[in-house]
């Protein structure tokens, strides 16, 4: 339940996105949540607000650019003057529901700085399927026909005959209070979290479940009443306060009823009080929901504090949620624009004189010959609409936002290679690493012959065009990394997904990489001051959210990895897609840990080892993957993946990680490596070169040779090169030695000033003079070759480097 | 390094190590090739290597000249040669210093130095000529402000109201002093807009509940007023158009504590960046005019309203403090979708502005005068370019002059 929306919504593919609240903040919502949903994918966005919401979003001083044109804001008008108070996010593709109930509004305080609780229902949980048909059915029974250009596209999950694990009470036609008492009957202890209150209600709920022990929680300054109003109706109450460390304000809403053998948890939009409790919308009550739990607890991180002296305790003297707006005499009920025409349609005063009516479109007065409607003919589609008159000599006016279907229809036609545009342009890591997600998601099902009617994998984006005059992938490739300019950057994205994606399944993963790891641009273009010093300048670095992101990359792998594990490769699966799926796997698995795990830390490294590992057991039992692997094609991206896993697994501290990989490794590839890649980049010039390129780094083998060597017990050419420079002469005074040569003395004479290492030459000498020798023994691994005891990791690493070591255990002289 | 470690690993092969923050400068200023996997010299930079004293270093210096690192240091050793590393040492007079000059100041290179800074692409492409440019100029600064006072705001005022740059220069020369003088009068603006949003959050504070946007406006007006009388914003506008030139009452302004003083502030930046632009009719001064977050011609749209509507002061006050709410607003939010940690310290939330609880106890700070002047003028001192005869009063050495000389040479040959 503690569910931080802006994370949440940072992953996953959806079509459709509603909104129920009270208050929204248009510009919050243009810069914070409507991009998250467009990378999402979500084509047709809705809000539904209270009256004074969407009155007030009409005056708002924070200008808001994308309102009718992007998505749609309607009113909910209750028929008998209570709010719409509820609070819901749904997101639904095809069959696919993902649903949020609780306190937030569509606000900044709402999504990021309150203390809210929040549910999440998704059409994957049976149990969780009757509250999501019961939330669309509420749902459909008020939206204003307006609103179905983005509704009707949702719907209800089927019915099953499955125990819901969850309930959804709404005020719709009943008062939430009955319904409680109907599930929770009696309670021994109430527990109510509110930041708005009503002794009345508190006293009628306590009283109808008959609670012996009363808990209430409040925000730190207080309710909208004295607190001593609550004590009067029950003198037994505890009251506690909220000290949070972070200092947020208490929004939610939660009530907790206990007894001996179970436990209901009700938590939603509706606070303490009698207008969201105690009446339906048909008696005058607010619009709330309540999500009804068994047997679940809230969770313990919110830190609440007896009220040591209630008298003294503060209250705020708000009372936001029973002050519906007064009806209004008049209503734009219509304001649409749709093939150049603008269509009003308003409802005036029944009682009263009307006079001097008058329309205005962003300010300027349009025609009208209907008495209350119109369509005329405009070039550009206007933003707001205004309808000025005068009722009884007394002027009134009411504005509208105009629904703009030409620009709705051209944002759900984008497809899905806007989409990815948008995902790619974002600034933030915690996004990409969402969109990783979502690409690696989609290869596994295609690698696993998952195949899905709806969704196309991601890297046949666009068709192939011609290929005259497109900036090359290494420009993209650049501006990816270092440009500020997001039209830029989505102008590259665009023609990189359109004409390479078909032939580089990679790309896509390697362009999101590389904006993952791109510094966010400065918001201050010009500067020249060298520094941040104004107020409105954030701390310009971003590594907390990139690490977070990082570790979700990692997570995201290890989850798809298992996923892949516990799968049969389906046989029907022709060979040539199971290899472009594997390869497009082991792509990601290379990238990812060159490129994404930075700032990971050692859980991710060995949590990531261990799934590979576990891979490549799953690769040898696959029967489908012998005969793939006498592909060159295959063969060089899994050894680079198995080099760039071994890069990570060095850095383990669980010391079994790296042997389990070696031997994994070794099972599955029997060749020299170096042979294998180079097999590899003849056969395939092109693929081998595009797979090997990141960035600025020409050939990633490069840099993963060293590491894959080390995993396959091979020195570097260059180690040999340094060990024959820097031990060749003993290696020879030892020969000689042996075979008793003439020139040994003075092959020992020159030995001894040229030893670079005092001890190893004290050893060699010790065993020269008593006869000892040979002593000095070439080994392949990070053991012995004579007692094979384990060496540690520090004369490991040393002979990686090419030093002599002694071995603790028999005293030899080893080199690689 | 532990505190009572005395001997350290030196480790190679490090994933991520601490020099990488400096990889896109050395890149930039053409030192190191970071395309390769080692990032070597490039060859122009090779006598810059050659340069630095590597008997400075001691054995670990011959080691490296060796090729191979020991496996260990001790931690007297890193006492004994740190100087040789650290990047603020720079041995005075010797070669290092020298290459470091030739480097930072294009010198012995073909200067493609043009006016075009309207095209911000050609602008990075020449990115060297224009960092010798900008050397130049601050050497010019120094040149012509002898014994006055600089550093920080300082130098701003004194750019403000000295036209420094000989006319027999070459235009590009013209165009850093105007674009330097716009940094100085957006740097007036900042001052003021910071102070001013500043002054409304301690206005939002004292209202738990929050204010409507009305009574905002109300509250704000009467925070001024405590302070000063209301007069036109005429007079305020006259006011900065008789003392503009005076270095000290640009100062007093600067350093003011008054609301007035904010509001002047604001005032100095848009007409110094108005009249600059209408007296030169460069292009960049036109772009500049127009863009960023809080763009001048708004701004300077607003105040010419307010004087033709003969507005008073106290509702200009109210009108940018509100502005100064909505821009921070939009530029937190802005930021915050990029994945920046979140800044915003006001909310606007049915129909009210207040403070969240989360930014009680924030006080934002007012713009200062520190600009990469400052920076640059720290560098031309180890570079032993500029000498500080005493605290913030700075002279060009024989070694700057020199560099003036060649500069000058190579521009007009």
């Amino acid at each position: 339940m503690s569910i931080s929306l802006l994370e949440d919504l940072q992953a996953g593919e959806y079509e459709t996105a509603v909104f129920l609240t009270y208050t929204i903040n248009l510009r919050f919502f243009e810069l914070m949540i409507l991009p998250r949903l467009r990378r999402m994918g979500v084509s047709r966005i809705g809000v539904l607000v209270d009256q004074r919401g969407y009155q007030e979003s009409l005056a708002d001083p924070l200008a808001q650019e994308f309102c009718g044109q992007g998505y749609i804001l309607a009113p909910i008008h209750l028929p008998h003057g209570g709010i719409q108070h509820a609070k819901l996010l749904w997101l639904q593709k095809h069959e696919t529901i993902t649903a949020y109930g609780g306190s937030h509004n569509l606000t900044m305080a709402g999504y990021n700085d309150q203390v809210e609780i929040t549910a999440r229902l998704t059409s994957r949980d049976q149990g969780h399927t009757q509250a999501l048909r019961e939330l669309h059915n509420m749902v459909s029974s008020i939206v204003p026909p307006a609103f179905d250009y983005v509704w009707s596209h949702t719907k209800a999950p089927p019915e099953i005959r499955i125990a819901p694990t969850v309930q959804v009470l709404t005020s719709y036609s009943r008062p939430l209070i009955e319904q409680i008492i109907d599930h929770v009957h009696t309670a021994d202890k109430l527990r109510v979290i509110t930041p708005f209150l009503d002794a009345h209600a508190l006293q009628t709920l306590a009283g109808a479940v008959q609670a012996q022990t009363v808990v209430l929680d409040l925000p730190k300054d207080g309710a909208d009443i004295p607190l001593l109003e609550a004590i009067d109706a029950l003198p037994d109450l505890q009251p506690r306060f909220l000290a949070d460390r972070q200092n947020r304000r208490l929004h939610a809403k939660a009530y907790q009823f206990t007894k001996a053998n179970e436990s209901w948890l009700a938590i939603g939009s509706a606070n303490c009080t009698q207008a969201a409790l105690m009446k339906s919308i048909t008696e005058g009550g607010n619009l709330e929901f309540l999500l009804l739990l068994k047997d679940t607890a809230l969770s313990d991180d919110l830190n609440f504090t007896e009220i040591a002296d209630p008298v003294t305790f503060p209250y705020t003297g708000r009372n936001w949620d029973s002050s519906p707006l007064p009806p209004s005499a008049i209503s734009i009920e219509k304001a649409s624009y749709k093939g150049g025409r603008l269509s009003v349609e308003w409802k005036l005063a029944e009682k009263g004189t009307v006079s001097d009516i008058t329309l205005y479109a962003d300010g300027n007065r349009i025609p009208y010959d209907l008495e209350s409607a119109t369509s005329v003919s405009l070039e550009l589609p206007p933003r707001v609409i205004t309808l000025k008159t005068a009722i009884n000599g007394s002027s009134t006016e009411t504005s509208a936002w105009v629904i703009n279907y030409d620009a709705l229809d051209q944002k759900v036609s984008h497809s899905k290679l806007h989409q990815w545009v948008e995902r790619i342009a974002s600034n933030d890591p915690g996004q990409h690493a969402g969109s990783i997600a979502l690409w690696l998601e989609q290869g596994i099902q295609e690698l696993l012959g998952v195949q899905h009617e709806a969704a196309s994998t991601q890297y046949q984006i666009g068709p192939a065009q011609k290929r005259g005059d497109l900036p090359s992938v290494q420009k993209s490739y650049e501006v990816f990394a270092y440009s500020a300019d997001p039209n830029e950057i989505q102008t590259h994205a665009k023609v990189l997904l359109e004409n390479y994606s078909s032939v580089d399944p990679l790309v896509l993963l390697r362009v999101l990489l590389i904006r993952f790891a791109a510094e966010p641009s400065s918001d201050v273009p010009g500067n020249a001051k060298g520094y941040d010093d104004s107020y409105y300048s954030a701390l310009p670095h971003n590594f907390s959210k990139r690490q977070s992101a990082s570790q979700n990359i990692v997570k995201n792998l290890c989850r798809q990895l298992n996923e892949v594990v516990k799968t049969k490769a389906s046989s029907i699966v022709p060979e040539q897609t199971f290899v472009t799926g594997l390869c497009i796997l082991l792509g990601a698995i290379v990238y990812i840990c060159l490129d994404a795990m930075k700032d990971s830390g050692r859980k991710d490294e060995e949590n990531l080892t261990q799934h590979f590992i576990h891979f490549l057991e799953w690769l040898v039992s696959q029967s489908q993957v012998n005969h793939a692997l006498q592909n060159p094609r295959v063969m060089g991206p899994l050894l680079l993946s198995i080099g760039a896993v071994a890069t990570i697994a060095e850095r383990c501290k669980d010391s079994d990680l790296y042997p389990q990989l070696r031997k994994h490794a070794k099972m599955l590839v029997q060749a020299d490596p170096r042979q294998a890649i180079t097999t590899w980049e003849q056969l395939d010039p092109e693929g081998s070169k595009r797979f090997l390129t990141l960035l600025r780094q020409q050939n990633i083998w490069r840099q993963i040779e060293p590491h894959l060597l080390a995993l396959f017990e091979i020195a570097p050419d260059y180690v040999r090169r340094q060990i024959e420079h820097r031990w060749g002469f003993l290696l020879k005074l030892q020969e000689a030695d042996i075979h008793l040569s003439p020139d040994r003395e003075d092959l020992f004479a020159q030995a001894k000033v040229r030893c670079p290492d005092m001890q190893i030459w004290a050893c060699y000498d010790a065993a020269r003079r008593t006869k000892r020798l040979p002593v000095l023994f070439h080994t392949s691994g990070n053991s012995c070759s004579q007692c094979h005891s384990l060496l540690p990791t520090q004369l490991w690493q040393r002979l990686k480097k090419g030093d002599a070591v002694i071995c603790d255990s028999c005293r030899r002289i080893l080199i690689l | 390094m532990y505190r009572r470690q005395e001997t350290f690993e030196l480790k190679t092969g490090l994933y991520n190590p601490p020099y990488n923050i400096y990889r896109g400068s050395l890149y930039n200023l053409g030192i190191f090739d970071t395309s390769s996997m080692s990032d070597p010299l490039y060859q122009s930079a090779q006598p810059l290597g050659d340069a630095w004293d590597i008997e400075a270093a001691g054995t670990l210096g011959e080691d490296i000249r060796k090729g191979i690192l020991p496996a260990f240091i001790t931690r007297q050793t890193v006492a004994a040669i740190a100087s040789a590393f650290c990047l603020c040492r720079i041995p005075r007079g010797g070669l290092e210093q020298r290459e470091l000059v030739r480097i930072l100041f294009a010198q012995q290179e073909s200067s493609r130095l043009s006016v075009s800074f309207e095209n911000e692409e050609a602008l990075a492409d020449h990115s060297r000529d224009y960092r010798s440019l900008a050397w130049r100029f601050l050497l010019e600064l120094m040149l012509a402000s002898e014994n006055e006072h600089l550093g920080n705001h300082h130098t701003l005022v004194y750019i403000l109201t000295h036209n420094f740059v000989p006319s027999t220069e070459h235009p590009a020369f013209h165009l850093s002093l105007q674009t330097w003088r716009w940094i100085a009068a957006r740097t007036f603006f900042e001052r003021g807009w910071t102070q001013i949003f500043a002054r409304t959050m301690h206005v939002l504070k004292q209202e738990r509940d929050g204010l409507t946007r009305q009574m905002l406006r109300q509250q704000l007006q009467e925070d001024y007023l405590v302070e000063h009388q209301n007069e036109p914003i005429d007079s305020l506008v006259q006011e900065v158009k008789s003392n503009r030139h005076s270095s000290t009452w640009l100062l007093e302004r600067f350093e003011g504590k008054q609301r007035r003083d904010y509001l002047l502030c604001i005032c100095i930046g848009l007409i110094a960046a108005s009249e600059d632009k209408r007296q030169y009719t460069t292009p960049i001064l036109g772009k500049l005019w127009k863009r960023g977050p809080i763009p001048f011609a708004q701004e300077y749209s607003r105040l010419e309203q307010s004087i033709q509507s003969n507005a008073h002061a106290s509702t200009l006050w109210a009108a940018i403090a509100e502005e100064s709410l909505v821009q921070h607003f939009q530029i937190a939010l802005r930021k915050m979708s990029s994945g920046n940690p979140d800044t915003l310290l006001v909310d606007f939330d049915a129909g009210q502005w207040r403070i969240p609880e989360k930014s009680e106890n924030v006080v934002p700070g007012a713009a200062n005068g520190f600009t990469r002047l400052d920076i640059g003028l720290r560098w031309a001192q180890q570079l032993g370019l500029v000498e500080s005869p005493s605290k913030d009063h700075f002279i060009l050495t024989e070694a700057g002059l020199d560099c003036c000389r060649k500069w000058d040479s190579e521009q007009r040959s």
